[in-house]
């Protein structure tokens, strides 16, 4: 596999572990450092500017 | 010592390195001893979660950072949710999941008209590669996106080589689109039932 | 194994869920403001490219908008890639440490 394509897989690998799959929430939280809430936030607006788009 | 979920599992043959399991009926709830909350520790979880698809018949991944004190306790938060994850493993049992995503391709700079007509084109032509995968997949899920189209499909595992090359094939027919197509992946998209 | 098994042309790219570390020093926050700035700036253009294509596919747009949309996404387009040019995003952004991997495998 070329570094790109490695680079591609391991970006799309986190955001699947990150956004997919079963939610069962565990009885300890995990906690997000402030830094991730910066693409966190991205991905909520992304959701409301898509839900936004209905609209117009 | 902290555990931390990493799937669902049904005819398990083996488990990676670190892994224990619980079992529930038919169920195999796969976990390992919980680590930190970087970006490492998530590529981590991952990396277990594929290595699962070739070592069981079904694997239903779970979301990075589910984690319980004990197995005890992992157990009766799985519990009454027991059924619906049986039938969500035979859902996608013999399955594994291709993410298709699809861009226009950096446009002809003319003028505004052709900039759109080409624009147009190139989300018919999206569309279409849509309907033809469908066909070749058990479930599909679309994202939204900005792009032209972001979608996962859940395919028969021998069925995968035969839809990667219907995707670069239709590439090639269709130079105004950027594409790719990755996998095969856990089947994380079709985890949860459908809305 | 996981791989790329069909690409063509620009890769499409889930946007990074995390970055690699805290930026501390005002370059790097700049940067990464940039980074998301200019992420949600492109978000929004191609949102709205979408939807203008639909209106044009629904035939519900005149000449003259069709012409004047695509002239203003065509612009907006060059722009975006002149500021990522600048704050030298493209090779960055995806720039990931392979180290823990490389451990796993």
């Amino acid at each position: 596999m070329t570094a790109l394509a490695e680079q591609v897989t391991l970006v799309e690998l986190v955001d699947r572990v990150l956004h997919k799959g079963v939610v069962i929430a565990g009885d300890v939280t995990l906690s997000v450092a402030g830094v991730d809430l910066v693409y966190l936030g991205l991905r909520v607006l992304l959701a409301s500017v898509a839900s936004l788009e209905e609209e117009w | 010592m902290v555990i931390e979920l990493y799937a669902f599992a049904c005819g398990v043959r083996d488990l990676p390195e670190n892994c224990g399991a619980a079992q529930l009926g038919h169920v195999a709830a796969v976990f390992g001893p919980a680590g930190g909350d970087t970006r490492d520790d998530a590529i981590r979880h991952g990396l277990v979660v594929q290595a699962l698809v070739d070592m069981c018949a079904a694997v239903l991944p779970v979301r990075f950072g589910e984690r319980f004190t004990e197995v005890t306790a992992l157990v009766d938060a799985v519990t009454p949710r027991l059924h619906e994850l049986e039938d969500r493993l035979a859902a996608v049992d013999g399955c594994v999941e291709l993410a298709v995503r699809i861009a226009r391709a950096a446009p002809v700079r003319s003028d505004g008209t052709a900039y759109m007509q080409a624009g147009l084109q190139a989300s018919r032509a999206a569309t279409t590669l849509h309907a033809l995968l469908q066909e070749r997949a058990r479930a599909a899920v679309v994202a939204q996106s900005p792009l032209l189209h972001d979608a996962c499909y859940l395919v028969a595992r021998g069925d995968v080589d035969d839809f990667a090359h219907r995707v670069a094939a239709y590439g090639v027919e269709h130079p105004e689109l950027d594409l790719v197509c990755t996998g095969p992946w856990a089947p994380a998209s079709f985890a949860e039932a459908a809305a | 194994m996981t791989r790329v098994l069909a690409a063509q042309g620009e890769v499409p790219v889930p946007a990074p869920a995390m970055p690699r570390r805290v930026s501390v020093d005002s370059e790097t926050v700049e940067r990464g403001l940039a980074q998301l700035v200019l992420t949600l700036v492109e978000l929004l253009r191609q949102l709205m490219e979408r939807q203008a294509l639909r209106r044009m596919d629904a035939g519900t747009l005149t000449d003259d908008e069709v012409e004047r949309l695509g002239d203003t996404f065509m612009k907006l387009a060059d722009r975006m890639d002149e500021l990522k040019e600048h704050f030298r995003l493209r090779d960055e952004d995806l720039n990931l440490d392979l180290g823990p991997l490389g451990r796993l495998l």
